[in-house]
């Protein structure tokens, strides 16, 4: 075994070494943000191709939204269809592998480890879906009458097992498959991908250690030219054995995770501390790893994939895991100041030092980072769908707002958006079509909950359309080899009808909580309670997007109620009659074909698309503005802004099975500028776990800083927010992302 | 108490409540609830702001409290010049003058409010206003504010409750102002059903004002926060519009109590969370020398003793002043700016000198 080389007086340090590797990541950023322009999603931790072999494409991304992306140009894609597109366990695990084979290599030689990832495979995928393959026609009407968003062509969004990988290495999956192929001889196709992608990870490793060996040759340091040698003697190793060692653990897990990251955006890296906890054990023991060289590999990792992953929670007999490594982990995101996902277990058996840990970390850094999950309710909540206690703990954080049981759980999680606006305004044009019948608020909820009905029944349709059909168009063929049961059977992780994995709980979760609680409770007081404008009249204004006579008196009318989040308010009740009536549609049957479905309410990005589409609402919301975002009230909801409110409100519409319904949740600086603050924010976070809320994302904003760098974001590289369930650098985002955020901090004034 | 002070006392004290007891007896008249409240005492708290108050600081930051009636706050940024408040305002104290500066009859708003450009200015009549919130309630652009609502105890008690299940580590509910005392029947049955439910009741006063009142309220209060502006009698007078007198002859009184309290339940009330924390608005030029600050730290380590846990300095900051000229008020303090860190720091030393061996905490902020 070789140990790392330890850094001495007149050597460079572990700081020394991260600060010239975060130096370098702050350029890539840059140019990322000159070349791409605006990035509304996670930063992902892409590196853009060298220029040479860079070409730029529109494309649509791993989460479904329409991106531009650099490609590297020069590498053909084999086609098995007139379309133009590959369809297909074989030819996807084919093209990927050449893709993998054609990779640049990427060696920085500060990292303790071995390479960067710099392109989208579905970029290069240049028809998503097979087109002979259609849903019914009167889906494809219903879906677009409610403005469904996923189900379809889902790709990733649930999460591997890395210590089925940790245990093999590439050479034991080989092993595996050899194994297993035989067993399945129908499923040839679906073992030659899977053989292609291990063959093609095993290539660009090589590259990668070529690239070490040549930048060794020329290195003047000779500290760093060990390093280089090191880089290139662990992945020779990890080119077919399982990693031994702390570091080789954390460079194979890197590996797997960007070629998971590049084949369909997945970033799932489930439960880090529990997953390096043996070797670090191992190593302490040893005398052959220190702290500070531990949280130097971590970093090293981290800064190359912006993966999802929990520190702490239960095991499957309920003990908290919290460990020392799930403290250099979060040492490790401290140090970096880049976005990093990385969420804190909080529950009534959790480190209560690690929460604490965690929220130091969020108002030193002010990067929305970490976040926090509330355990104990989501695995209470999971439970209720049939599942043992003892696998529910085993659910792992390990994407914006959501779990997954790792390699055993097919989720679709965070791709299935149904927004209340459609069925809201469906029903209410309905209603006042209808000359024969007097308008009331019972009427209108009726069929509020009519339509809704018919838009979660189309969801549950698409659903068992997209189980039955996407293992043969883009299977899982990366995060199929760290799954039970893929190569075991020969099935892709999608393959639901044939049980590809143990479990699928399939997402659904609900968009526009506020926008539509705040109208039906703006309706019940001016229209109904007090009578200041008919229903026709409101029709009138709606249609005319408040720019008719009076219209922007109406608006801020309708706008200036008792909103959700005020607290007791006609708004608070709607919104969770809201929540109840979408958990019980989408609970009280599987879908067609028995899928089990689990609600949330989340919105992601796609607040900005579902509003667009939708025409003016009765809470004085323009035509085209954004919907609400998750679970959480409208800016402004309170003159106080309070947190508290917020928390209360949020977790009282909580659909309750496992799934969330995230706090995103902005703070002032000056609330923890003592320890008196930080002992607050621990509070407000235990309580609203306490009191049913299941995850909060908490950014520490500081007014004055976002609104200057809104106006000139260049100015500010290193300000990240946590823009929903995901961080991001703030100036690699759009202007209209940017003005979200600064509609959440400007509210209270 | 000298004579002096006593019929200062008297007269502040008649004025105002004269005005509240026109209210039915239990009725607080409410400025402002504030949730996730982290600055009124430990923890996390809900703080109730009543109306009222009988000193006049110049450099209150919250000017609305002031008065003890209902007052209507005017923001011109929100206004839309629509002129609906004027249509709604049943006593014509309400008005609009045209760009030459001549009133607006009531049957040409329709033209006005289509041509805003033409407006001159408003014209707020506050004798004929009888604070009806007529046109508050047709004020969708939210202009205009009723200042001063009634709450019975039972709803502010709802309003306290809502975030009970976040009062821990000493946190809990605080009644403030304005001076609470204005209010005390109302501010000590509060305090007490809320002691009752098992809330950790603050009292935040300026101790200006009759004992028997300011005793029965504390009575009811686990924590009371005691602000000190002052130390020299005729700068006090001369920035508050009373003298510090009677605020020192309580302090001293409040003391005594608490200490008496302390010995007499010793296990439950000798923690920070209770007692007295004394809190001191550091106003540059107007109070914050050092040697103010010395009088103030002497008075508290001699005629307090024991009872103060806590001693926080609060550097002054602007946000009073836009509300001040909401209200139509002029502002005082034009000139004067928040204080420095380094300067907060310094006197927090100061203090912390002046405190040696008492056991007090001093906090800066």
């Amino acid at each position: 075994m070789t140990t790392t080389l330890q850094p001495s007086a007149e050597q460079l340090t572990f700081a020394d070494r991260l600060k010239a590797i975060r130096a370098a990541k702050m350029e890539q950023t840059r140019l990322k943000q000159e070349v791409i322009g605006a990035m509304d999603y996670d930063d992902w931790a892409m590196i853009l191709p060298p220029e040479e072999v860079r070409e730029m494409v529109q494309s649509i991304s791993g989460s479904g939204v329409e991106i531009n992306d650099a490609l590297i140009s020069g590498i053909e894609m084999q086609s098995n269809h007139p379309s133009g597109g590959f369809f297909g366990p074989k030819i996807c695990g084919a093209n990927f592998s050449a893709l993998l084979e054609a990779h640049t290599p990427y060696i920085d030689p500060n990292s303790s480890l071995a390479g960067g990832y710099m392109v989208n495979f579905s970029s290069y995928r240049k028809v998503g879906w097979n087109p002979d393959i259609k849903p019914p026609q009167d889906l494809q009407q219903r879906r677009k009458k409610y403005q469904l968003v996923g189900g379809i062509g889902a790709a990733q969004h649930f999460c591997q097992d890395l210590q089925i990988g940790l245990d093999l290495g590439w050479g034991g999956l080989l092993d595996k498959i050899a194994r297993y192929r035989p067993r399945n001889p129908d499923r040839a196709d679906f073992y030659d991908g899977l053989e292609d992608v291990i063959r093609g990870m095993q290539v660009w490793t090589a590259t990668n250690i070529a690239e070490a060996r040549r930048l060794a040759q020329s290195e003047k340091s000779e500290y760093l030219r060990q390093n280089l040698e090191e880089i290139a003697a662990v992945n020779e190793r990890l080119l077919i054995e399982a990693p031994k060692t702390f570091r080789e653990a954390c460079q194979w897990i890197l590996f797997f995770d960007m070629a998971a990251r590049m084949y369909n955006g997945s970033g799932s890296l489930g439960r880090l501390d529990q997953l390096l906890a043996p070797y670090y054990e191992r190593e302490i023991a040893d005398g052959t790893l220190s702290d500070e060289e531990a949280i130097f590999h971590i970093a090293c990792l981290l800064v190359r994939d912006t993966a999802y992953f929990q520190l702490g929670g239960p095991d499957a007999e309920g003990r908290d895991i919290t460990s020392r490594v799930s403290h250099l982990v979060l040492e490790a995101s401290r140090r970096l100041k880049i976005p990093v996902n990385v969420g804190i277990c909080v529950g009534d058996q959790t480190d209560p030092a690690l929460l604490r840990q965690g929220v130091e970390i969020l108002f030193e850094n002010k990067q929305g980072v970490p976040k926090f999950l509330g355990i104990d309710r989501t695995i209470e909540g999971f439970i209720r769908n049939d599942i043992d206690l003892e696998v529910a703990r085993t659910r792992a954080y390990s994407g914006c707002h959501w779990s997954a049981i790792p390699g055993r759980e097919y989720t679709v999680n965070d791709c299935v958006k149904i927004s209340f606006g459609p069925a809201f305004d469906i029903a209410l044009r309905e209603m006042l079509a209808d000359k024969d019948t007097e308008p009331t608020m019972d009427k209108l909820w009726s069929g509020f909950s009519y339509h809704l009905g018919l838009a979660v029944d189309a969801m549950k349709e698409s659903l068992d359309f997209h189980l039955r059909h996407m293992q043969n168009i883009f299977p899982e063929m990366v995060i199929n080899l760290l799954c039970h049961g893929p190569i075991e059977k020969g099935l892709d992780a999608s393959a639901g009808f044939e049980q590809g994995l143990e479990y699928y709980n399939l997402c659904i979760d609900a968009c526009a909580l506020a926008t539509i609680a705040d109208s039906f409770a703006a309706i019940e007081q001016r229209v109904v309670a007090e009578k200041r404008l008919s229903w026709l009249e409101l029709l009138d204004h709606l249609d005319n997007n408040y720019s008719g006579p009076n219209g922007e008196l109406t608006r801020l009318m309708l706008k200036n109620i008792e909103r959700y989040g005020s607290g007791g308010s006609r708004a608070d009740d709607y919104a969770q009659r809201i929540s109840a009536l979408f958990t019980e549609l989408v609970k009280k049957s599987p879908t067609p074909e028995g899928f089990t479905c689990i609600p949330g309410i989340f919105s992601w990005a796609n607040t900005i698309p579902l509003g667009q589409s939708l025409g003016a609402t009765p809470n004085g919301r323009r035509a085209g503005e954004a919907i609400s975002h998750g679970a959480n009230p409208d800016p402004g909801y309170r003159a106080d802004g309070a947190p508290t409110a917020m928390a209360v409100a949020i977790a009282a519409v909580q659909p309750g099975y496992g799934n969330t319904a995230p706090v995103q949740m902005e703070l002032d600086p000056g609330h923890a500028s003592d320890a008196a603050g930080i002992d607050n924010a621990i509070n407000l976070i235990e309580t609203h776990f306490a009191i049913g809320g299941t995850q909060i994302n908490l950014n520490i904003l500081d007014k004055e800083q976002v609104l200057a760098a809104h106006k000139d974001p260049s100015k500010y590289p290193d300000l990240v927010v946590r823009v929903t369930g995901f961080s991001a650098f703030f100036a690699s985002l759009s202007p209209e992302f940017r003005q979200l955020v600064v509609d959440r901090i400007i509210a209270d004034n | 108490m000298n004579k002096a002070t006593d019929s200062t006392t008297t007269a502040v004290l008649a004025g105002v409540e004269s005005a509240i007891k026109t209210e039915a007896e239990l009725t607080g008249r409410v400025f402002d609830i504030e949730r996730y409240s982290t600055h009124d005492g430990p923890g996390i708290r809900t703080t109730l702001f009543l109306k009222g108050c009988y000193l006049r600081c110049v450099w209150c930051h919250n000017p609305e409290s002031m008065n003890p009636r209902p007052e209507l706050m005017y923001n011109a940024n929100n206004c839309l010049l629509d002129l609906g408040c004027m249509a709604a305002c049943p006593h014509g104290a309400l008005q609009f003058v045209d760009g030459d500066g001549a009133a607006i009859a009531k049957d040409r708003i329709d033209y006005f409010s289509a041509h805003t450009d033409e407006i001159g200015g408003r014209v707020y009549d506050i004798d004929r206003c009888a604070r009806c919130g007529a046109c508050v309630d047709v004020c969708y652009a939210k202009a205009l504010e009723i200042v001063g609502r009634s709450f019975s105890v039972e709803k502010a008690l709802a309003e306290l409750e809502r975030d009970r299940p976040f009062y821990k580590n000493g946190g809990g509910i605080t009644i403030s102002g304005g001076e609470p005392l204005c209010q005390h029947r109302f501010v000590t049955e509060l305090l007490r059903r809320c002691k009752e439910s098992g809330l950790h009741t603050a009292l935040d006063t300026t101790a200006f004002g009759q004992w028997q009142p300011l005793r029965a309220a504390a009575e009811q209060a686990e924590l009371v926060l005691l602000d000190l502006k002052h130390m020299d009698s005729q700068q006090h007078l001369h920035w508050t519009g009373v003298d510090n007198q009677p605020i020192l002859d309580n302090a001293r009184r409040l003391a005594a109590c608490v200490v008496q309290r302390e010995r007499s339940h010793n296990s439950k009330y000798a923690q920070q969370n209770t007692g007295i924390w004394v809190r001191v608005p550091t106003i540059p030029t107007i109070n914050d020398s050092a040697q103010n600050m010395r009088a103030t730290a002497q008075f508290v380590r001699e005629e307090m003793t024991g009872a103060v846990k806590v001693v926080e300095l609060l550097a002054y900051h602007k946000l009073g002043g836009a509300k001040t000229e909401r209200l139509g008020r002029e502002q005082v303090l034009q000139n004067i700016k928040s204080p420095s860190k380094e300067h907060m720091s310094a006197l927090k030393s100061l203090w912390e000198t002046e405190l040696q061996g008492t056991g007090i905490t001093v906090n800066a902020r």
